[in-house]
Formats: C-alpha cells, sequence, structure tokens
C-alpha cells in the first residue's frame, strides 16, 4: 500500500507541476465563470421581461394570471458547465493519461519501475489513484467556483437535494474523465511512437465528444430552423409525436448514433440531474435516476473498460516488448 | 535566394508526406467527411421533406387553411453540405495542425536537420521550401474534396450546378483552404519552438482549443453544442452590455467564428456576410512566426524523443 | 528452486520475438562475488537477457534463477535483491537528484529513504548534487545516479547495462572504481553488458560472449588469457571467438 501511495503521490505532483495542465484548467475555470454568468443574466432579462408584461397587462386593467413568472432552477444554469466538462474535461483526461506514460517510457525510467519489488498492477493503480486525486481537485476547484458565483451572482441559495444532484453531476464527471485517461493511458503504452497514440486519443476523442453528438443534433428534424422546426410550423407537441411516429426508423438511427457515445449518455445523465429540461425539475434523485439508470450504467462501463485493461496490461509481462 | 533549392526542399516534403500513411490517412478522412456531410444532408432533407408533406396533411385534417412553407423549398443545393464547414473546422483544423508539425518534427527526430544546415542552404529558404511543400499537400486535399463534394451535390440534386453556386463551392473550398493553412502554419511553429516532440503538439492543439472554443463563447455566449449545429448560428444571442462589448471587440478576431459565417454564407446562402479580416491576419500572422524561429533555432539542441 | 549454488543461474532459456529468435537455448551460471562481463556484438541478445533476468521479460522457454528465485515466478523475491541500470536512462528530469532517489527508495520498500540517501551518496562521493535537478546533469552525473538508485537498497547482484555508454575517459575511469568498490566493500555480484574490452579487461573477474542468442564461450579472465596468451590482446581474442 506504501508503494501504491509513493507513486500516486508522484503522479498527482509531476500532473499539478505541469504547464500545458495548468492552462486547460485556467481554460475550463474560465468557460465555467464566464457560462454561469451568462446563464445568470439570460434568467435576469427574463424577469425583467416578465415584469414589463405584467406591468402592461396591469395597465390594460387586466390580471397578471396568464402569463407565468419565469421560475427559478440554479442548477439549471449549469448546463453550459456540463458541456466545457464534456470537451475539455476530456481533454485534461486525455494529457493526464498521455503524461502518466509518456514520461516513463522515452526516459526508461519504466525499467527502474519495474524492477522495483512492487507488483506490476501496483505501479498501474498508483497512477490512476494519483492522477484521480488530481481530477477530483479539478472538479472540486470547479465546484468552489460554482457554489461561489451562483451566491455571489444571484444570492441563490443550493438546497441540500440540490447540492446532492451537483455531487452526483460530478461524480459522473470524474467517470466520465477518466474514461479518457484511461484510454490514453493504454494507447500510449500499447504504441511504440507516443505521438501516434496521442493523436489517435485526439481523433477518438473527437469522434466521441464531438463529432457524434453533433451528428445527432443536426439529424434532429426539429433542428432544421432556429427556434425549431414544429413551432415554426404551428404544430402542438401532441401533434408533434403522432406525426414523427411515422419516422421511426430515422429516429432509431439517430437514438443509436448518439447511444454509441459515453458523452452522449453522460451528458443525458448530468442534464437530467441538473434539470436542463423542466420534466426533472424538483424530482427526486431517486426518480431520476430510476428514469436515466442505463445511461448511468453506461458511463459506469466505459469508466472501468479502460482502466481494467490498463491494470491487466501492467499485470503482464509485455510492457517492454516494443524495446527490440 | 536560389529557386532551386526551395524546390528540391518543397519537392521532397511533398514526396515524403505523399509516401506516408499518414498522407492517404488525411486524405482519406477529408474525402469522407466531404461524402459523409453530403450523406448526412441529403438523409436529413429527404426526412424533414416527408415529415413536412405527413405535418400538411395532418394540418389540412385539422382544418387549418394557411399552410406554412416548406423550409427547405427555398434553400439553395449547397445547403446539403451545411455539415462540412463544421467537418474543416473541427477534424480538418486538427489534421492541419499534424500535418505543419510532422514535416518539421521528422527532420528533428532522424537528426538530418544537422546535416541540412551544413548544406548550402539558407533557413529561410529551408522553410520556403516546407511551407510549399505544406501548401501542396493541402491544397491536393482540399482539391480532391472539392471534386467529390461537387459530383454529390450533382448527382443528390439530380442536376448540374449552375455557374454562380459553383463559384460558390469553390470559393467555401479556397476559404477552407486559407483556416487550414492557419493551422499547419502552427503546427509547424510549434514543432521549430518546443522544446520537447510532446509540447509541440498538445500546445498548437491549446491554442486550437482556444480559438474552436474560448473566444466562440465569449464573442457569441452560445452554448458549445449550438456553436456545432450549423443552424444554430443564426439564433438569438443572449442580450447585454458585457457580450455586446466583447462581441464588438473581439469578433473581428475571431477567426473560427468568421470561418463559419463565411462559409454559411458560401453554402446556406443566408447570411450573406464575408469577415475576411480575421483570417488575413490570422494568416499573415502565422505564416511569418516560423521565419521569426527558424533563425534562433538551436541546432544543438534538437535531440527530442 | 535452482539446483546449483549460482547467484545467476540460467537453463535452456529462449527468447523469440514475432519472428526473430533473440536468445536460443541459453546456459549460463554466475557465481557469488563475481563480476560477470558479458560481451558481444550489437543485437546478439544481451539487452534481453538481463531484461529477462529482472523480470522485466517473460522468456519463451527455459528457465532462470536469480538467488535461487525463479524468474518467472517469484519476481517480487528477485525485485527486492537486484539493483538493474538499463541504457540510457534519463530520470525524471523535473525532480533533483535526491527526489529521483527517494522516489526509488521507497517503491524498494524503505520507508525512511533519507540516512540512506547520505550514505549511498557519500559513498559515490556525490553529496553534493543532492539537491541539483536532474536536467541540469551531464552523461556522466546522470549514470552516478543510476547507480545510486541501483545500490540504495542493498542488493545482492547489480545489473547494468551499457554503463560506459557514452562516458567521456574520465567517467570511465570514475564508473570503473565505482563498480569495483562495490565488489569489494558490499559484496555485490555483477552481471555486466558491455563491449567496451578494455574495460572487461580491467574490471572483470569472468567473461561470456553471447553471439546471435547463443553463449559461444565463458571462463574466468585469469584462464582466457592464458589459455589464449599468443594472441596479444583480449580484443583478438574476442574476435576470434566471435567470427566463428
Amino acid at each position: 500500500m506504501q508503494k501504491i501511495i509513493t507513486i500516486a503521490k508522484k503522479e498527482a505532483t509531476d500532473s499539478l507541476g505541469d504547464k500545458l495542465f495548468l492552462v486547460l484548467l485556467i481554460f475550463l475555470l474560465m468557460l465555467v465563470v464566464i457560462s454561469i454568468v451568462v446563464a445568470s443574466m439570460d434568467f435576469q432579462n427574463k424577469v425583467v421581461e416578465y415584469n414589463q408584461s405584467v406591468k402592461i397587462l396591469e395597465s390594460l386593467g387586466g390580471g397578471a394570471d396568464s402569463i407565468y413568472a419565469p421560475q427559478f432552477f440554479p442548477l439549471k444554469m449549469l448546463r453550459s458547465v456540463v458541456d466545457y466538462l464534456e470537451i475539455l474535461g476530456a481533454v485534461i483526461g486525455i494529457i493526464l493519461g498521455y503524461l502518466s506514460i509518456s514520461k516513463e517510457k522515452g526516459k526508461n525510467t519504466l525499467q527502474l519501475l519495474l524492477s522495483r519489488p512492487v507488483k506490476r498492477w501496483e505501479i498501474g493503480l498508483g497512477k490512476i489513484l494519483g492522477n484521480s486525486f488530481v481530477i477530483w481537485l479539478v472538479l472540486g476547484i470547479a465546484m468552489f467556483f460554482i457554489y461561489g458565483i451562483m451566491g455571489f451572482l444571484g444570492g441563490a441559495q443550493l438546497t441540500g437535494m440540490e447540492i446532492m444532484k451537483l455531487i452526483l453531476v460530478f461524480i459522473f464527471s470524474y467517470l466520465y474523465i477518466m474514461f479518457f485517461f484511461g484510454l490514453t493511458s493504454i494507447l500510449a503504452i500499447k504504441f511504440k511512437l507516443l505521438f501516434n497514440a496521442l493523436l489517435i486519443s485526439f481523433v477518438v476523442w473527437l469522434v466521441i465528444v464531438l463529432i457524434i453528438p453533433q451528428i445527432g443534433d443536426t439529424m434532429d428534424p426539429d433542428n432544421q430552423i432556429p427556434g425549431g422546426f414544429f413551432k415554426a410550423m404551428n404544430i402542438a407537441k401532441s401533434q408533434e409525436k403522432q406525426i414523427m411516429g411515422n419516422f421511426k426508423n430515422y429516429e432509431f438511427v439517430r437514438n443509436a448514433t448518439e447511444e454509441s457515445s459515453i458523452t452522449k449518455h453522460y451528458e443525458r445523465l448530468s442534464f437530467a440531474l441538473l434539470g436542463v429540461k423542466d420534466e426533472y425539475n424538483g424530482k427526486t434523485i431517486f426518480a431520476i435516476l430510476n428514469d436515466k439508470w442505463w445511461d448511468g450504467l453506461w458511463v459506469f462501463l466505459f469508466f472501468l473498460a479502460p482502466l481494467f485493461t490498463e491494470l491487466l496490461i501492467f499485470e503482464k509481462n509485455n510492457l517492454l516488448i516494443n524495446k527490440e | 535566394m536560389k529557386l532551386l533549392t526551395v524546390k528540391t526542399i518543397a519537392g521532397g516534403e511533398f514526396k515524403t508526406l505523399v509516401r506516408q500513411k499518414t498522407f492517404v490517412l488525411l486524405l482519406t478522412i477529408f474525402l469522407f467527411m466531404a461524402a459523409f456531410s453530403a450523406f448526412i444532408g441529403w438523409s436529413t432533407k429527404n426526412t424533414v421533406t416527408k415529415i413536412y408533406v405527413a405535418t400538411v396533411r395532418e394540418l389540412i385534417s385539422s382544418g387549418t387553411k394557411k399552410m406554412p412553407v416548406n423550409p427547405f423549398l427555398s434553400a439553395p443545393p449547397l445547403s446539403i453540405l451545411k455539415n462540412m464547414p463544421t467537418y474543416v473546422f473541427l477534424i480538418g483544423s486538427l489534421l492541419a495542425i499534424i500535418i505543419g508539425y510532422s514535416s518539421f518534427v521528422r527532420e528533428r527526430k532522424a537528426g538530418v536537420i544537422k546535416i541540412i544546415f551544413s548544406r548550402q542552404i539558407s533557413r529561410v529558404e529551408f522553410l520556403l521550401g516546407k511551407i510549399t511543400g505544406i501548401f501542396l499537400v493541402l491544397s491536393a486535399i482540399v482539391g480532391l474534396s472539392f471534386v467529390l463534394s461537387f459530383f454529390s451535390v450533382v448527382i443528390i440534386s439530380g442536376q448540374m450546378l449552375v455557374f454562380s453556386e459553383m463559384f460558390k463551392l469553390l470559393m467555401f473550398y479556397l476559404v477552407s483552404f486559407l483556416y487550414l493553412i492557419i493551422f499547419a502554419m502552427l503546427g509547424l511553429f510549434f514543432a521549430i519552438f518546443a522544446k520537447s516532440e510532446s509540447l509541440a503538439l498538445l500546445a498548437p492543439m491549446i491554442i486550437w482549443i482556444f480559438i474552436s472554443f474560448v473566444m466562440p463563447q465569449l464573442t457569441s455566449a452560445l452554448d458549445p453544442n449550438s456553436l456545432l449545429n450549423p443552424t444554430s448560428i443564426q439564433s438569438i444571442m443572449p442580450q447585454s452590455v458585457f457580450f455586446t462589448s466583447t462581441r464588438f471587440l473581439l469578433e473581428p478576431f475571431s477567426v473560427s467564428e468568421n470561418y463559419k459565417t463565411i462559409s454559411q454564407s458560401f453554402l446556406q446562402g443566408d447570411i450573406k456576410e464575408y469577415p475576411i479580416f480575421s483570417l488575413i491576419v490570422y494568416l499573415f500572422f502565422t505564416m511569418s512566426i516560423p521565419f521569426l524561429v527558424i533563425k534562433k533555432f538551436n541546432v544543438c539542441e534538437v535531440e527530442i524523443e | 528452486m535452482s539446483k546449483s549454488s549460482a547467484i545467476i543461474d540460467i537453463q535452456s532459456l529462449t527468447k523469440k520475438y514475432k519472428e526473430t529468435i533473440a536468445l536460443n537455448n541459453l546456459n549460463l551460471q554466475v557465481e557469488r562475488g563475481e563480476i560477470f562481463g558479458f560481451l558481444g556484438h550489437n543485437g546478439a541478445g544481451k539487452t534481453t537477457t538481463v531484461n529477462i533476468l529482472t523480470t522485466l521479460l517473460a522468456p519463451t522457454s527455459g528457465r532462470a534463477f536469480i538467488c535461487g528465485f525463479n524468474v518467472e515466478k517469484e519476481g517480487l523475491e528477485i525485485r527486492k535483491r537486484i539493483g538493474y541500470l538499463p541504457e540510457n536512462v534519463k530520470f525524471y528530469e523535473n525532480l533533483t537528484a535526491g527526489e529521483n532517489l527517494e522516489f526509488f527508495a521507497k517503491l524498494s520498500g524503505i520507508e525512511k529513504p533519507e540516512e540512506k540517501i547520505k550514505s549511498v551518496l557519500n559513498f559515490l562521493d556525490f553529496q553534493k548534487f543532492e539537491n541539483k535537478k536532474i536536467s541540469q546533469f551531464s552523461k556522466g552525473m546522470r549514470q552516478r545516479i543510476g547507480i545510486a538508485q541501483a545500490i540504495i537498497h542493498d542488493p545482492e547482484v547489480l545489473f547494468l547495462d551499457e554503463p560506459t555508454s557514452g562516458l567521456d575517459p574520465m567517467g570511465v575511469r570514475n564508473l570503473r572504481e565505482i563498480i569495483l568498490k562495490l565488489n569489494k566493500e558490499k559484496n555485490i555480484t555483477i552481471f555486466m553488458n558491455t563491449h567496451l574490452l578494455s574495460e572487461v579487461a580491467k574490471t572483470c573477474t569472468t567473461i561470456g560472449v553471447l553471439g546471435h542468442g547463443e553463449l559461444i564461450y565463458k571462463d574466468t579472465l585469469k584462464q582466457t588469457m592464458e589459455r589464449f596468451k599468443d594472441e596479444n590482446s583480449l580484443e583478438t581474442i574476442y574476435f576470434n571467438l566471435d567470427t566463428k
């Protein structure tokens, strides 16, 4: 155990001292702050609009019962935070995974590590734990920023339930980021040229994080016109469902495309927990998880697979086979 | 300056890049992108038209008299390619970084750089040759993608493109070419400048992230998913003093946003803005920085892993 | 368990990579207290042998024992008892010499390595560089840190892979002195891959020659010099052996 901690500690200090990592962290925090500011301004605009409408209605002599006051759900403002964790969080995972292997490979220090009385999987586990700590630190700082800004901007106090939901989102964010960490580590171990490993990781990142969700998004018939196709057609929700019922195959392909990406699963679950879609607002964590357990399971499996493989690769005897 | 040496380097560069597996891979990816965007455009258009017909039927049966128009009816034929700018902006630029990067790192790694620089060639000539080679490769890739796009549009729409549409498609690929050059030059710059191989790749990546995601967030305040969806570019952005001012100050320099706007103007024909300023500034900047660092490049410190 | 008393006991060891045979039925014993010089041309299989003996690589067939432990089954026990300095190690450049040593010492199970680091650096006459970053070190200095990490846990056997490559004459001489001192004062058995014949003649007690994955010669240095006394140097002996 002592040895695992030694490796984990070194791993964490190495990563925290890396400039590229720090730049990415700053980017991420910057985007988190901006996106929350945007969301809160957006909400304040809605409040102003509402108050104006109420005034107009009252001046006309009518009551304000016919329009709804915009409801404030502070967690909803975190929608873009999830978006940025999807994109930049994954890149952070890639960079950490890459660094954790590249620092040993080019310098032949892997031989030194392996010739110590340490079990091979302990080295792998040490690396995973060290970087998990770093990722939790990143998420912790992000959480701190979020909490601070929300209090500062709107004086929004999060309820216990909301804090629990937020923590759950962050746990899944950790699982999500670690998927990319594990994937890149494996590739970096397996590939003769580190550069190719990094390249493939970024290609996978592009495809999973950006392209697949983008395809799903652009194929959505409702997204063909700014503001929504069905809205432009003046169609009610019930009618829309009925019409779309005739296009099951198309919708199936679209959905299957999205299902193949861990990002989409992570996004669906997080959005539900944050109540980005109003139907989930006010629901308990249990009810949401009951509805979205499928997505949670996928994120968890995506998380486990590469890390488990990494430990297995470390344990097997072929780490150096590329050398000759 | 000897034109012959520049030509030798450029020719060598073109040859090695084309012979490498990387080139075949990049070309395949590009052609796939072009074909794929045409396919998505076609299948979406097809389905939405059917949905439109179904909707109209529904509206008639419920007694509505005023029928909305099919949104695809007025769309220009090139609009089925509307995903292509997103792919160039995401995948293409990343690939361009790699082309620029590998063109110099290869020499550094093989240690050939010492041999080259000990010949009768100035460093500027060497760099000019490299850049020419990169231009050739990128234009080959973009050229072939243009041909493929052209034929897919003709086949899908079932009619020959009129001259003005063909010109627009050509202009779109020209702008894309310039956009790619920017990133290839960034890759080249860091390959010369950075001390280690991984930094040479990761540094331009970080800039790529900044240009592609951070800047647009500052200027448009759109959430990142909308940034990638070609239709939502025109959607309404939140109004506030902060963002009106950041937009005013930064938008002329947000080259990724400007590239998308120009592309949409050519392909979808509904924005009609050509903010070419940032593209020129970035081109000028990224093409000159390799020349600034090549002179200071320390040949004795080339050993990189 | 190994039958012989040898501290390194290799029995019909074979290693195949996809198409090439790196080691072909290698048999070799090294006794406790020896300084064994393992000679052979580039690609003869020397590094592969060391990688198998240090449990980094699994053999395709055959067995090998270090201190009586099987390299395939008792890796952990072996790794407690050996030190290894691979060729061209660059270490963690963001750490100081002391921090590098601390890290490796802890992985060898030394819980409070400070004293150990002091005494090892003292032994190598290198105390003043403890707090310098590795990135500022010359090749010769790195090699000393390499030795330091390999002996910090008092191993019984020390494996050195081409330890003199890239060193200047002064560095080579310093390293030779260290090797002899380690063998004499700490009684460490040393297994050294090399192709520097002059060094072998000055340091080793026994030599073995590997050619295309097979052991073609092994004897003590003394016997070798006597047997081939007509040849005027070890170099001629080596060339005669290797071209056979």
